[in-house]
C-alpha cells in the first residue's frame, strides 16, 4: 500500500512458545488499514493447530477492526492473549475477555 | 422671573406693552421664563436685558436689571461680550465660546469666572435680527477645579527628586510659583532639628519670606491651622499671581511629620482675591501643605527603586481622589480617577475577574486585583485586600496597588515584590494589616510562584472537584513587622482547573466559620466548572451573595488554563488515521487528561474517524473529514463529521453497525449520530474528571 501521511505502524513477528504452542509478537497500531495484514499473519500461525499467544504488549491502539481479527478466531481456536493495562477497557469493552484467555501486564 | 416680567412697567420701555411684541420675542422670551437653563435675551440695538430664574444666581447683587441695556448690566465684561452680541446683531451668526474667562465684579470683589455660552439670532416677521438669544454655563468650578487638580498632579510629580529639605522646599516653591493662579504667594519655613526655631526655606517669586506678623510659631506648636487676612495692610502687598488685585486672605499651615512624628515647619498659603475662601478652596490648599510635608519628609538619599515607590507614593491620585469626590460636578473626573486606580479593563486570555465594592456608588473600595503582562510571556497575579471600606480604603489601595504593579515589573519575584511592598506600606499611612496576593504564572507550563501577605489562600479547583489551597507561601500582612524575607512557593495549574483568588468578603459572613465559606464557594465553582470563564465569575459572585448584599468589598480573580481547540481536515482513506490519531493524541497530551481517559478518547475519536472513512471508501478519493476537539472546563467534545450521502448506514457498514458503535458508547460518556444531507456527524462527550 502507498503511504500518504504516517501510515499505521505494525510489525508482526511470529515464533514458538515454551510449550510447542506459537507466539505472534505484535508491535505498533492496529486499526481498519492493517486489521486484515495482522488476521493474514494470526491465520499463518493458527494453521498449525496448536495454541496461539498474541503477545500485544507492545500494541499502543488497538479498535474494533482488529478486535474484529481476534473475535473472528477466537471460537474455533486456542487463542490467547497478552496487553498492558492500556488496552483492557477496549478488550473487556468488546467482550473479547469473554471467548478469550487475557492475561493483562 | 414671569412674575416679575409681568408686573414691569413695560410702557416706559422701548419695548413696549408685552401683548404688541413681535411673535418671535413673545417666542424667544417663552422659551427662556420656562428653561432651568440660564437663559438670557438681548432685545433690540441696545441689547435690553431679559432673563429667567436660572440665571439669578450668576448676576449675584446686581438683580434686578430687568429691561436694562446690556451694557449697564455687563459694564465689567461689556468689552469681552459687547463686541460677540452686536457681532450677532450684524451678522445673523451665532456663535459659541467655550471656558472664556470674564472677570466679574458681582459681589464687591474682582472674582474669576469662567463662562462657556452660545448666541443665536432671533429674527422678526420680515427676517431682521432683532435680539440675542444666550444660553451660558457657569464653568468656573471645572476649571479652576482642573487647574487645582494639575498643580497638585505637578507636585506629586516631584517626589523622589530632592535630596535635602532645602532642596525639596524650593522645589515646591518653584512649582507654587507656576499655580500663582491659585496661590499667589507661598512661604515655606522649617523647623531647625530639636529645637522650635524656625528658618524660612523657600518662597515664591516675588515674595518676601517676611516672618514678621505671620502666626508662624503658634501654628507650629499647636498644629492648628490659622487663617490671615487684611494682608495689604499688615505685609503690604503681596504679589497678585497675575490677577487684577493682590491677595486679601492666606491661611497658614502646619506641615506635619513623618508617621505622625511633630510638625516639621509650616506653610504660608495665600489666597487669591480671584476667589472667595470656601470650602473647596480651603481644602486645595490643606492638599498643596499635606503635598509639601510629604516631598519634605521624603528628601534624601535614594536609591532608584524608593524613587519609584515615593513617585507613586506621592498619592496625587488618592488627594485628587478625595478632592474630586468631593465636589458633585467632578464626578465624571471622580470614576475616571476610580477606574484608573482598580485595574486594568483588558485582561489576558484565560482570566475573569469581578468586584464590587461595599459603598456604592462609589466604584472603589479597599480591595484590588490585578494581571500584569511581564516579560518571557509570563503574567503577574495580585490580589490585595485593604483594612476598612470607602473611600478612605480606596486611596490606600490606589497607592499599594501601583506600587506593588511597579513592583512586580522591576524584581519579578512575588516574595521579593511583598518584602519591598513592605517596606513601602509603612510609610503609606492605614496600609498597615493590608492583605496581598502575588503570584508569577507561566501559563505555558501552569506554574505559578506565589508568596501572600496574610491573604486567604488562592484556591485550585481541580477537574475532579477536589480542592488545593495554595496556602505554602504565607506569611503576615503588610507592615506589620521587621520586614524581613518573605517566602515563596511554588504550584502548578493543570489544564482545566480553575485558579480562584479572592478577597475575604467573598467568604465571609456573620455566624459563620470561614471554612464554611471557602467550601461553598469551592462547591459553586466546581457545579459551574464547564461554564465560560466570565459566567462562572457572575455565577460565583451571584451565588454566594447574602440577601442583602456583600457587606465587605469584594473581588474576584479567576483563571484557567486551557488548549485551544483542535480542529482538522483529514482525507477520507484508511492510511489517514494513523496521522489524525496522531494529532489528536497530542492535543489530549497537552490537555493533560489521564492515560486511560486519553486511550478511551483515542479509541471512540478512532471509531468515528473510522466511520468517516468507509463512507468514502472503497472509492478511495472522498471528499475530505473534519475533526474537532475541544475542552470547556471539564466537557470534552470530539465532533467527527463527513459528507458522506448516506441517511442511514449502510448494510455493510462495519462500524455503525457493528462492533465500532457499541464500543464508542462503552468508552464515551454520551454519543450523538445526526444523518442529514450533509453527512454523518458522530458527536462523543465525557465528563472529565469526574
Amino acid at each position: 500500500m502507498e503511504s500518504r501521511f504516517v501510515t499505521t505502524a505494525l510489525t508482526l513477528v511470529p515464533g514458538p512458545g515454551d510449550e510447542g504452542d506459537r507466539i505472534l509478537t505484535v508491535t505498533g497500531e492496529i486499526d481498519m488499514s492493517n486489521a486484515a495484514e495482522f488476521g493474514s499473519a494470526l491465520d499463518r500461525e493458527l494453521a498449525a493447530g496448536t495454541a496461539v499467544t498474541v503477545d500485544l504488549t507492545a500494541v499502543t491502539y488497538l479498535d474494533s477492526a482488529g478486535v474484529a481479527v481476534l473475535f473472528d478466531r477466537a471460537d474455533a481456536h486456542d487463542l490467547r492473549l497478552v496487553a498492558t493495562r492500556l488496552l483492557t477497557r477496549v478488550l473487556q469493552v468488546s467482550g473479547l475477555t469473554r471467548v478469550a484467555k487475557v492475561t493483562i501486564r | 422671573m414671569a412674575a416679575r416680567m409681568r408686573e414691569f412697567d413695560w410702557a416706559s420701555s422701548p419695548l413696549g406693552r408685552p401683548e404688541d411684541w413681535p411673535p418671535s420675542l413673545t417666542t424667544a422670551v417663552r422659551i427662556c421664563l420656562t428653561s432651568r437653563f440660564p437663559m438670557i435675551v438681548w432685545w433690540g440695538p441696545d441689547l435690553r436685558f431679559l432673563y429667567n430664574d436660572a440665571y439669578l444666581p450668576l448676576l449675584g447683587t446686581k438683580h434686578p436689571v430687568l429691561d436694562k441695556p446690556g451694557e449697564q448690566v455687563w459694564g465689567d465684561i461689556w468689552h469681552i461680550v459687547g463686541p460677540m452680541l452686536h457681532g450677532v446683531l450684524a451678522t445673523g451668526e451665532a456663535t459659541w465660546s467655550e471656558d472664556v474667562l470674564l472677570p466679574m465684579n458681582r459681589y464687591g470683589y474682582w472674582e474669576e469666572t469662567y463662562w462657556t455660552y452660545s448666541s443665536s439670532p432671533v429674527h422678526d416677521d420680515s427676517g431682521a435680527v432683532r435680539a440675542v438669544f444666550t444660553a451660558v454655563t457657569d464653568t468656573t468650578e471645572r476649571v479652576i477645579g482642573e487647574r487645582r487638580l494639575a498643580a497638585l498632579r505637578e507636585l506629586g510629580a516631584r517626589a523622589g527628586i530632592a535630596r535635602t529639605v532645602d532642596e525639596a522646599c524650593r522645589l515646591v516653591a518653584d512649582v507654587l510659583g507656576r499655580a500663582g493662579a491659585d496661590v499667589p504667594y507661598a512661604a515655606i519655613h522649617v523647623r531647625r532639628p530639636g529645637t522650635d526655631d524656625l528658618v524660612l526655606a523657600a518662597v515664591t517669586p516675588g515674595g518676601s519670606g517676611n516672618e514678621e506678623g505671620w502666626p508662624l510659631r503658634e501654628v507650629l506648636a499647636d498644629g492648628v491651622p490659622r487663617t490671615v487676612s487684611g494682608l495689604t495692610a499688615k505685609f503690604g502687598e503681596l504679589p497678585s499671581g497675575g490677577w487684577s488685585t493682590p491677595p486679601v486672605e492666606a491661611v497658614v499651615l502646619p506641615l506635619p511629620g513623618d508617621a505622625g512624628g511633630p510638625a516639621i515647619g509650616v506653610i504660608v498659603l495665600a489666597a487669591s482675591a480671584g476667589h472667595a475662601v470656601d470650602e473647596s478652596y480651603r481644602t486645595f490648599l490643606g492638599l498643596v501643605a499635606q503635598q509639601t510635608a510629604a516631598l519634605v519628609n521624603g528628601a534624601g538619599p535614594l536609591g532608584t527603586e524608593d524613587r519609584a515607590l515615593l513617585a507613586l507614593l506621592s498619592g496625587t491620585l488618592a488627594h485628587a481622589l478625595r478632592r474630586a469626590h468631593r465636589d458633585d460636578r467632578q464626578r465624571e473626573v471622580a470614576l475616571a480617577l476610580q477606574r484608573s486606580i482598580l485595574g486594568p479593563a483588558r485582561l489576558p486570555e484565560g482570566f475573569a475577574v469581578r468586584y464590587e465594592p461595599a459603598n456604592p456608588p462609589l466604584e472603589v473600595g479597599g480591595d484590588w486585583y490585578d494581571v500584569i503582562p511581564l516579560d518571557g510571556d509570563r503574567i503577574g497575579i495580585v490580589v490585595g485586600d485593604c483594612v476598612g471600606r470607602g473611600l478612605a480604603a480606596a486611596a490606600v489601595m490606589g497607592q499599594l496597588r501601583s506600587a506593588c504593579r511597579a513592583l512586580l515589573l522591576e524584581a519579578n519575584s512575588p516574595s521579593h515584590t511583598l518584602t519591598a511592598l513592605d517596606r513601602f506600606a509603612v510609610q503609606v499611612p492605614d496600609a498597615l494589616c493590608t492583605t496581598v496576593f502575588c503570584g508569577v504564572l507561566d501559563p505555558a507550563t501552569g506554574t505559578l510562584t506565589y508568596s501572600s501577605a496574610g491573604h486567604p489562600p488562592a484556591t485550585l479547583v481541580h477537574r475532579d472537584g477536589t480542592a488545593e489551597f495554595l496556602d505554602a507561601g504565607g506569611s503576615v500582612p503588610l507592615a506589620v513587622r521587621v520586614p524581613e524575607a518573605r517566602p515563596e512557593a511554588t504550584a502548578v495549574v493543570p489544564v482545566g482547573s480553575l485558579l480562584m483568588l479572592y478577597t475575604d468578603g467573598l467568604v465571609e459572613r456573620r455566624h459563620e466559620s470561614l471554612d464554611d465559606g471557602v467550601d461553598r464557594a469551592t462547591g459553586v465553582a466546581h457545579d459551574a466548572h464547564d461554564a465560560e470563564l466570565s459566567d462562572l465569575a457572575s455565577t460565583l459572585m451571584s451565588s454566594l451573595r447574602p440577601d442583602d448584599g456583600y457587606e465587605d468589598d469584594v473581588a474576584l480573580l479567576l483563571y484557567r488554563r486551557t488548549v485551544p481547540p483542535l480542529t482538522m481536515e483529514f482525507e477520507a482513506h484508511p492510511e489517514s488515521l494513523a496521522a489524525t490519531r496522531h494529532w489528536l493524541r497530542a492535543w489530549l497530551t497537552d490537555a493533560g487528561l489521564d492515560e486511560d481517559l486519553e486511550q478511551d478518547v483515542l479509541v471512540a475519536a478512532g471509531e468515528a474517524c473510522a466511520n468517516a472513512v468507509e463512507h468514502a471508501y472503497p472509492a478511495g478519493t472522498g471528499p475530505n473529514a473534519h475533526l474537532s476537539v475541544r475542552l470547556t472546563g471539564a466537557h470534552l467534545v470530539v465532533t467527527i463529521a463527513d459528507h458522506g450521502r448516506w441517511k442511514q448506514p449502510p448494510p455493510d457498514n462495519h462500524v455503525l453497525r457493528g462492533r465500532g458503535m457499541p464500543m464508542m458508547e462503552a468508552l464515551a460518556d454520551a454519543v450523538t449520530v445526526r444523518h442529514d444531507t450533509e453527512g454523518t456527524t458522530v458527536t462523543l462527550e465525557w465528563r472529565v474528571g469526574s
